[in-house]
């Protein structure tokens, strides 16, 4: 009797094991509805979010991330970062097609890179891999990247588009219509695309990992209003659901049929005050802001209950949070003491520019309210999104409402903006010593010691208060129950490689 | 009858000029950067100006519109900055999709309109009367998208007998064409069926009290035949008036019901290209529906003209 059990439990292991296997439905169309149309299918082109939904599924990357942000293999089996960090040499998968039928290897490496670089393409990717100096071709699937200085979050920035693997032969074929005649190496191979109504992706059968995909079609809906999304959802139109609003997860959670997932996002929403104008050019008044506000009421009342406060750019998905960190509640006390250090003892009076979005909207009334409390009359102006970005990018504002969807390696949700030199330090904020924790995060290897770094961020960030951070958004997605065998991470991807639809 | 004709297309030359320019005057004073939504909010400045350079945006903006204008009169309206596609071509693959649906708010609109209109005025201070004035009251007040919201919980989700959103084409599968139009034609109609039934209860009242018809009923015929072959006809003269006028702001409507009901029409492509900044878009698909509205309201004048004999005398 005694053997039994562990036999017994041998049996019941290899049934489960087989019934998972089993379960695996091939075949099947997935709809998932999106919250607008791509913009470009070229990822060398692409400045929207929406565009990487896609681009996951038709394009292969030299490297993806997992569920805890470590770097794992795709098109690149291995690697190794030599020189100090000045060279990564890439080795690549061998036997990998395109779907066009031509071949990958280092030297497709090398022209993606070129693309990137050159002026004329005038890539959006080329600021990302500023860092790269040259790439080499040592081997036909072997390829050197070097960079000018140590990059440490250089692998995370290839889970992007920038890793993203373009055909040189269907470039040179199509030219300036690539753009909608897409060739990757990803899962699925472009099928068509009705702008606006939909795009059919089809299963790609020379995918390089063998039995995948399950799935014999993708085909993304964009329905830009979100209520009729959702209701899209519901009637069972989609199957997959990008972008729910905060208010219908609760309905979607109750209805029959319907998953709901929430993990932490990479996302931080703040508000932008100009350091380099009245009044926010005075710390003690930026610090007045810091204290008078409630992000606790925020995620409430507008988030319900979904996401995180927030205190830095650092979300709680990523290891760079500092938890210890407790000098950001409401204090209205200290925020009028502030006031006073700052020379307006009886208030002030000063206009924030916002995005004309719901959820935008009630949070600055909210903080509208609050500021009243600590004697600041807040005015709220609101915009159009491009007429917003412009603003931002002409320094024409002394507060700005805008989020940042975050990067999965901490350097690309702090760098660009707290930097004196930061891609998008709109608000000008300049110190050196910020400038220099920064800059050693950057090219320190250890995450420890990145991690003690970013602390030390976090603090001064808060000390200075150029931005008043408000909220980390959830990473919501809404699945029919039909779809199995998805993954979700953190980066909000919709990666179709591993899913099945078990109805069909 | 020509003469008419050709006087009022002679008035359409300046006035299409005139549209081009404000057309290309107001795309390019909107506020925003192309060059940065393209490229990015990392771009740099030297890649910005190399950007704005191949396109042509750092010339002066009267040799832009020059050029713009001169290639519009040859039928070509330029390419997406987004997909590279002709503007053309993208006008001609939605056309389709607004026509239907202008021609399915239009019918929904009449069919409610028409029956309503008439048997209010026939039976004034009734209360059929008082329930179709209630009912224009409302159909013109509710705004558009939110009379679609309410029209997608109540017959899509709740009852789930129509599609909440997405475009099916006619070639593809008739009744589902039908299904997928149905929501958005009775959004985008109500309020145009509400103003015709009150202009065409006015209209009747007033005809009502003629005396051919007075004459008519006189002769001893029935009700049925005075109100439909002697009063509607006449009545219905500044019914096509108002259908004609209201034809832009129908048009202009298309947009939130297309967004609404995620359907790949004009005023979706036009939006999303606003939004973008595409500029060649939002000039190529403005000025088609410019040129679309004047050619219409020619169309409602020359018809108007031949229907009724005193426009022609007086002109």
């Amino acid at each position: 009797m005694r053997d039994v059990r562990p036999f017994t439990l041998a049996v019941v292991a290899m049934l489960t094991v087989a019934s998972v296997a089993s379960a695996q439905v091939r075949g099947g169309t997935m709809r998932i509805g999106l919250d607008a149309d791509n913009t470009t299918m070229d990822p060398h082109l692409s400045t929207a979010a929406v565009d990487r939904q896609v681009f996951n599924n038709v394009y292969g990357k030299l490297v993806d991330i997992d569920a805890k942000f470590g770097i794992v293999p795709q098109l690149a089996q291995s690697w190794e970062v030599r020189n100090g960090g000045l060279s990564y040499v890439f080795k690549l998968r061998p036997g990998v097609k395109f779907h066009d039928g031509s071949d990958f290897n280092a030297e497709t490496v090398r022209w993606n890179f070129e693309r990137m670089r050159d002026p004329q393409v005038a890539s959006p990717r080329r600021s990302e891999i500023a860092p790269v100096r040259e790439v080499k071709v040592l081997d036909p699937l072997i390829v050197e990247i070097v960079l000018s200085a140590p990059f440490t979050p250089f692998l995370s920035v290839l889970t992007d588009r920038a890793g993203m693997m373009v055909s040189r032969a269907a470039v040179e074929k199509y030219k300036d219509d690539y753009a909608r005649n897409p060739v990757g190496t990803g899962p699925f191979r472009f099928a068509g695309w009705v702008k606006d109504d939909h795009m059919t992706l089809k299963r790609f059968d020379g995918y390089w990992e063998k039995g995948l995909p399950y799935l014999d079609e993708v085909v993304y809906k964009p329905i830009p209003d979100t209520t009729v999304r959702f209701t899209a959802m519901r009637t069972g139109q989609i199957d997959f659901m990008h972008q729910i609003a905060p208010k219908d997860v609760a309905v979607a959670r109750a209805e029959r049929g319907l998953r709901v997932s929430e993990i932490a996002s990479l996302w931080w929403q703040a508000v932008h005050l100009n350091n380099q104008v009245a009044p926010f050019n005075n710390k003690a008044l930026r610090q007045a802001m810091w204290y008078a506000v409630d992000r606790s009421v925020i995620q409430r009342v507008v988030y319900q209950g979904l996401g995180a406060v927030a205190w830095s750019p650092f979300p709680p998905s990523m290891w760079a949070q500092d938890r210890d960190f407790a000098d950001w509640k409401r204090d209205p006390a200290k925020a009028k003491a502030k006031l006073a250090e700052g020379g307006m003892p009886n208030g002030m009076t000063f206009t924030v520019k916002g995005w004309n979005i719901p959820t935008q909207v009630q949070e600055l009334q909210i903080i509208q309210a609050q500021l009243k409390d600590v004697g600041v009359d807040m005015k709220i102006e609101l915009l159009e999104f491009g007429k917003l970005l412009a603003d931002l990018n002409s320094h024409n504002f002394g507060a700005l409402r805008l989020g940042w969807s975050g990067r999965p390696d901490p350097d690309g949700n702090a760098h660009l903006f707290l930097h004196s030199k930061g891609g998008l330090n709109r608000v000008r904020y300049s110190n050196p010593k910020m400038d220099e924790l920064l800059d050693s995060a950057r090219t320190e290897g250890d995450q420890t010691k990145r991690k003690a770094l970013y602390a030390q961020v976090t603090r001064l960030a808060a000390d200075e208060a150029p931005y008043v951070f408000l909220h980390h958004d959830a990473e919501i997605k809404v699945w029919s129950e039909a779809v199995k065998g998805f993954e979700h991470l953190s980066d909000g991807m919709m990666r179709m490689k591993g899913v099945w639809l078990e109805r069909r | 009858m020509l003469a008419l004709i050709a006087r009022r297309l002679l008035t359409t030359i300046p006035l299409l000029f005139l549209v081009s320019l404000v057309v290309f005057a107001l795309v390019h004073a909107l506020p925003g950067d192309p060059a940065m939504l393209f490229l990015g909010e990392e771009a740099t400045p030297d890649n910005l100006a190399r950007f704005r350079a191949r396109l042509g945006f750092d010339r002066p903006l009267v040799t832009q519109y020059a050029e713009w204008l001169g290639r519009a009169l040859r039928g070509d309206l330029g390419r997406s900055l987004r997909t590279n596609q002709p503007v053309s071509e993208a006008i001609r693959e939605r056309l389709p999709v607004t026509l239907e649906l202008l021609a399915a708010a239009l019918l929904v609109s009449l069919t409610i309109a028409v029956p309503m209109g008439v048997i209010s005025a026939v039976r004034r201070n009734t209360g059929v009367d008082l329930v179709s004035t209630v009912f224009a009251l409302i159909g013109f007040s509710l705004p558009g998208f939110w009379l679609g919201i309410i029209l997608i919980w109540v017959f899509a989700l709740f009852f789930r007998w129509l599609p909440p959103s997405g475009f099916v084409s006619l070639p593809s599968s008739v009744p589902d064409n039908v299904r997928s139009l149905v929501l958005p034609s009775i959004t985008l109609g109500t309020a145009l069926a509400a103003l015709v039934a009150r202009q065409l209860r006015s209209g009747m009242l007033e005809v009502l009290r003629q005396d051919y018809v007075r004459t008519a009923q006189a002769k001893g015929l029935g009700e049925g035949p005075v109100v439909i072959k002697h009063a509607l006809k006449n009545a219905l003269i500044p019914v096509v008036t108002v259908v004609g006028l209201q034809l832009g702001g129908l048009l202009g409507n298309t947009i939130i019901t297309e967004t609404l009901f995620a359907l790949p029409g004009v005023g979706r492509l036009m939006i999303d290209s606003i939004f973008s900044r595409d500029f060649f878009v939002v000039q190529g698909v403005i000025l088609f529906l410019a040129v679309g509205y004047v050619v219409a309201n020619l169309v409602v004048d020359i018809l108007y003209a031949y229907l009724d004999p005193r426009i022609r005398v007086q002109s």
